[in-house]
């Protein structure tokens, strides 16, 4: 919401200047977010009267005018402006004037004819976008006058970011309520006066509820011998500083109101009424009705209508309607100031998809009480500034007055919930500045006005105290409190662990959306249940990820567009499940996703690709911080190629699968390179941490490393020939390892060297060689009879 | 025989070694003083010509002598360091060195965990929740109204009529209440939602730390004190606080907190737009129905609850301007943090 500045300062008094205001009310929840001036600088310019207009001798286009400042004063100006003509009153920027543009003005000479000042259109002035011609000045302002002071142009536009709560606010008294609650000047409401006629507003319509619930109250004037036309410059200024744009003297009234009052008007034109009657009802299903901006809408029960007993005239508290609006012609008006509920409207706002300054301040929460005064305030001003004839008395339908709400404030509860120290006079007194009704006692009494709805219970009362007493006041407090045996999360921890693990092996830590793609989660998770959103912002972000591998192969591919040829990424994130039951299920996931080279480019290395060797490296790594450790084990899934898939498990329960990405999936995402990936669940990886460690006793006595080679057949897994060795040895082999593969001229066409080094320790002694030979043999022997390993020469 | 007193030698010994700069300077030091014809050398061989007494005396000087030099040139010898072979290569140190590439943290979880170190160190504990959250956690028991405007569909994700994608981590606050009896100290840091088209400004998931305290006597000054502190901690000392009285369902009284813009020491500046303050969290006193809503007594219990952005404190300190660069996880960005 927008307000002129000036408007505040006509309300109360105050002397802060405008960003000094704006702090204040900032400071107490008022939010101003925004000030603008109204116009440019307007330093030397003054209303001018042309006096005469003649058309510059060599340019077609040029006049030369001259223009009165003054009883003795006249300038002569060459103006190019279409509009321009004797006697009208316009703005005369003097030499060292600065226009809205940043032209200077000086004399200056066009064709031989000098010119002393410049007719500014209201662009040029920075009053508004209209640069059609110069501004043309109401007769009335007094000729040689500075057009600042003059046209109140001395103003600024000041926005504010109210919260919703405070409907009270969404006005000019409202706001200087706020600025009397903290200044302690009086406010000063604005008077209606009016020179009732003798006809009474009684005789000439009556006004019917229907449905009391929705509207508690209507109320109606009628006022005749309207003369439309344009209202007066000082409330055309204030409305365009308040964001409203001049459209009429009738409209313009009910929007200052409006803006002045918190209360919403509308104006009819009388004369369209079929029969003489308010009748206030609810839309039937499928009726249609076209609004002042000319749509056909199609109602429901929802919606409140205003009718004259036949047809409806007006969307109760949105909109009026296209026929009934007032026009040109418009000479007897039926001005209405009603209160709706704040549901009724916001069911009839979901319904049309139809917002509207009324329906925002209904909607939020609307005064009823305050409909009478903001009915004669209107009056007044359309008998004033539109030459209107106030019939007599208001036709009010109000069946079931809304009283003030009752509450106690206990200072006592105040001060212990604010940590302060403040007296029940100074409570009170804060209560009276917002206008509540106080009576003291040892419980303060406090009668909430109607125009606060958002006050319902003490600790409404309590915070109304502490924003007015100033936040910046309440003490700073810093204490011990509450359990010291302060825990932390285990899985908080663990999970860090696991990042660290991994970050330490060149992964990077991703965050990616968690709703994505169906066409490309359909690609990595085909037999999944979706989760689905009912309100997708987009076709493509619909569905909850079942899995982090579409994200994922997202991050690969992003990363390869922008040339990042090695990617290496994991996240660590929830995804979902539709497990059948009324919530879906949710759980952690581990996701790796390797694309690249294993040791990025340096040259110390000789790097390959990545493959899914890297990725069980990794699996291994984390192993290290379980129990038990994870295997892998060939198994189909369609995510990965047939040859390189498998399933992730610890002991025998599967928690994942890794392996390389099928070529069907990369070509989806458009990645021309091999990407690996694993992806595991957390929960079983944290059921399985090893969340104490015990030290086992370091080794005394040496041990001795032996390397053997064998020659297998292709298909033999070196991991069964580790299994053969361990199963052949006794508890002195400590360690075996595979230290080198080859395959090529010096051993046979379908078969492999596993080269492997075999580590034998005991105990309680250093072992002879002939104790590790006679170990050494057996294990040889085992390998020869269960795989036909042969011991390569060398 | 030399003419140099036995002490002179010493001390020519002494000048000459500390201008030796080589293993090459040293040896032919060590030649001119301890070698076959060195000046040492060159005394003791001359001590046959001696009286007897003078003999021994001269004799045990310049033994002494000969050992100093001795000990001198071995020190100077260690300070010189090793001796390069010859014709060695020259080693290129300027050659990038051998690295062993590391991950990084994501910036979003660099700043979970920065958040969560403070706050434990102020005696909160961590608790988590779902995600997918029913309009009871998400809203009711939180005292949205039934018609609130965060519960359209234009704000919320929706899976149906009951079931959304949390709007806040603030129902890990009702759970927690529910499991456990006061004092509950605790943040809830977690990842949320809302129903919001994609911009550099805005996204459709986002991350959030809640903490919350319930206990008897909680007052408005010990919330003061516990925002004060974690904004000294995460953003520096010299930071200072403005409260301005807010509106959230959830709390009453309710502020939003702004810190003095850490940049430009409130002078102004284009992070701050000029206004030398910058909103970094809402906060308030527990609403009572809250309380209500998990059977807490509120005229036993108070308490206060704060909410605070992950993207928008990491954009700040981080000076990032655009929200979606921490969802696409470009390698270039992550590497920077």
């Amino acid at each position: 919401m927008k307000l002129s500045f000036n408007w505040l300062k006509e309300l109360v008094d105050f002397s802060d200047g405008v960003e000094a205001l704006a702090d204040r009310l900032t400071s107490i929840g008022t939010a101003v977010d925004g000030i603008e001036a109204v116009a440019g600088n307007l330093e030397n310019i003054v209303v001018g009267k042309v006096t005469s207009v003649k058309k510059h001798p060599r340019k077609d286009k040029l006049s030369i005018c001259r223009v009165e400042l003054g009883k003795d004063l006249q300038l002569t100006v060459v103006c190019g402006a279409p509009n321009v003509r004797e006697g009208m009153k316009s703005a005369l920027a003097l030499p060292g004037a600065e226009l809205s543009n940043g032209m200077k003005v000086k004399s200056i000479e066009f064709e031989g004819v000098e010119s002393e000042g410049v007719l500014c259109s209201e662009e040029e002035l920075g009053i508004s976008d209209d640069h059609s011609g110069i501004m043309e000045i109401d007769q009335s302002i007094k000729t040689g006058s500075d057009l600042k002071s003059a046209l109140s142009l001395d103003d600024y536009s000041v926005s504010f970011d109210l919260t919703p709560n405070r409907a009270d606010c969404l006005s000019a008294i409202g706001i200087a309520r706020e600025i009397a609650a903290i200044t302690g000047s009086p406010l000063k409401r604005p008077k209606a006066e009016i020179n009732e006629s003798k006809e009474a507003a009684s005789a000439l319509v009556k006004v019917r509820i229907e449905d009391p619930d929705a509207c508690p109250r209507y109320a109606a004037r009628i006022i005749k011998d309207i003369k439309v036309g344009p209202s007066p410059w000082w409330m055309q200024q204030r409305l365009l500083a308040s964001g409203v744009r001049s459209i009429n003297n009738v409209v313009d009234i009910t929007n200052y109101v409006m803006l002045e009052y918190g209360q919403p008007l509308h104006a009819f034109d009388f004369d369209n009424f079929s029969q003489p009657e308010v009748v206030v009802r609810r839309a039937r299903d499928g009726e249609q009705f076209r609004t002042l901006d000319g749509v056909d809408r199609k109602l429901n029960n929802d919606v409140l209508l205003i009718t004259d007993g036949k047809k409806p005239v007006a969307i109760g508290g949105i909109m009026g309607g296209e026929e009934s609006e007032v026009s040109d012609t418009t000479s007897v008006v039926l001005l209405e100031a009603a209160y709706f509920n704040a549901g009724t409207i916001r069911r009839g706002r979901k319904h049309l998809g139809l917002t509207s300054e009324s329906q925002t301040r209904f909607e939020r929460g609307c005064d009823p009480n305050i409909v009478p005064a903001a009915i004669d305030r209107a009056a007044s001003l359309l008998e004033k500034y539109a030459g209107g004839q106030v019939c007599s008395g208001i036709v009010d339908e109000y069946p079931q007055p809304i009283e003030p709400l009752r509450l106690e404030l206990r200072p006592a509860r105040v001060n212990q919930i604010l940590a302060t120290d403040m007296s029940a006079p100074a409570m009170i007194d804060i209560l009276n500045a917002l206008e509540f009704r106080v009576s003291p006692g040892k419980n303060i009494g406090v009668d909430v006005p109607t125009f606060r709805p958002d006050i319902e219970r003490e600790i409404d009362l309590i915070e109304e105290v502490a924003r007015i007493y100033g936040y910046d006041k309440i003490p700073t407090v810093m204490r011990a409190g509450g359990d010291l045996v302060v825990r932390t999360d285990p899985q908080e921890q663990f999970t860090r662990k696991l990042r660290a693990v991994l970050m330490a092996q060149g992964y990077f830590d991703a965050v990616t959306n968690s709703i994505g793609d169906p066409k490309l989660i359909r690609l990595t998770d085909p037999d999944t249940t979706p989760v689905e959103l009912l309100n997708p912002i987009s076709e493509d972000l619909k569905w909850l990820r079942p899995s982090l591998a579409a994200a994922l192969l997202n991050v690969v591919r992003e990363n390869i567009s922008h040339q990042v040829r090695t990617v290496k990424v994991f996240e660590i994130g929830t995804v979902f499940a539709n497990s059948g039951g009324s919530v879906p299920e949710e759980h952690q996931s581990l996701g790796l996703a390797i694309s690249g080279n294993d040791m990025g480019e340096n040259w110390a290395f000789h790097p390959g690709e990545f493959s899914v060797h890297d990725i069980i490296g990794s699996l291994e790594e984390i192993s290290g911080l379980l129990n038990s450790g994870i295997t892998v084990a060939p198994a189909a899934n369609p995510r990965y190629e047939q040859d390189c898939s498998f399933v992730v498990k610890i002991g025998e329960e599967p928690i994942g699968d890794c392996g390389k990405v099928a070529a069907n999936i990369l070509k989806a995402y458009g990645i021309k390179f091999d990407v690996y990936i694993a992806e595991l669940r957390v929960e079983p990886l944290f059921q399985n941490h090893r969340a104490r460690t015990f030290y086992a006793e370091l080794p005394r006595y040496p041990g001795s490393e032996r390397d053997i080679a064998v020659i297998v057949d292709e298909q033999t897994p070196a991991g069964a020939l580790i299994e053969t060795i361990r199963g052949n040895a006794d508890e002195r082999l400590r360690d075996v390892i595979v230290f080198d593969l080859y395959r090529g001229k010096q051993v046979d066409k379908g078969k492999k060297s596993v080269a492997l080094r075999l580590t034998i320790q005991d105990e309680s002694k250093t072992l002879t060689d002939e104790e590790i030979d006679s170990l050494m043999s057996g294990v040889v022997t085992a390998l020869k009879n269960k795989h036909g390993a042969e011991l390569r020469a060398g | 025989m030399s003419d140099l007193a036995i002490s002179d030698i010493l001390s020519q010994a002494r000048t000459e070694l500390s201008s030796c700069q080589t293993p090459q300077d040293l040896e032919s030091l060590r030649v001119k003083y301890l070698g076959k014809k060195g000046l040492v050398t060159g005394i003791l061989r001359g001590l046959g010509d001696l009286a007897p007494e003078e003999r021994k005396q001269v004799g045990q000087q310049a033994n002494v002598v000969r050992q100093e030099i001795e000990a001198l040139i071995e020190e100077k010898k260690n300070s010189l360091g090793g001796t390069a072979k010859p014709g060695a290569r020259l080693v290129d140190h300027t050659l990038p060195g051998k690295r062993y590439p590391t991950g990084k943290l994501h910036p979003i979880n660099q700043t979970f965990q920065e958040m969560i170190e403070i706050f434990h160190g102020m005696g909160f504990e961590v608790a988590l929740g779902p995600e997918v959250e029913t309009d009871h956690y998400n809203f009711a028991a939180l005292n949205f109204a039934p018609d609130h405007p965060a519960r359209d569909m234009q704000d919320t994700f929706y899976l149906n009529d009951n079931l959304v994608m949390r709007t806040h981590t603030t129902p890990v606050q009702v759970r927690e209440f529910e499991k456990r009896k006061p004092p509950v100290r605790i943040i809830a840091p977690g990842r949320t939602y809302r129903q919001e088209a994609i911009s550099a400004r805005a996204y459709c998931v986002f991350h959030q730390v809640d903490g919350f305290y319930a206990d008897h006597d909680v007052t408005f000054a010990d919330l003061k004190g516990v925002l004060t502190a974690f904004a000294v901690t995460y953003f520096g000392d010299s930071v200072k606080l403005r409260y301005r009285p807010s509106f959230f369902p959830f709390t009453e009284p309710s502020m939003e907190v702004d810190i003095s813009c850490f940049l430009c020491n409130g002078e102004g500046c284009r992070i701050c737009k000029y206004e030398g303050w910058l909103e970094i969290l809402g906060c308030g006193m527990i609403d009572p129905n809250v309380f209500k809503a998990v059977g807490y007594d509120p005229e036993v219990y108070s308490g206060y609850a704060f909410g605070i952005g992950v993207e928008r404190i990491a954009m700040l300190k981080h000076k990032i301007d655009d929200i979606r660069l921490f969802f696409n996880n470009d390698i270039r960005f992550l590497n920077q943090f």
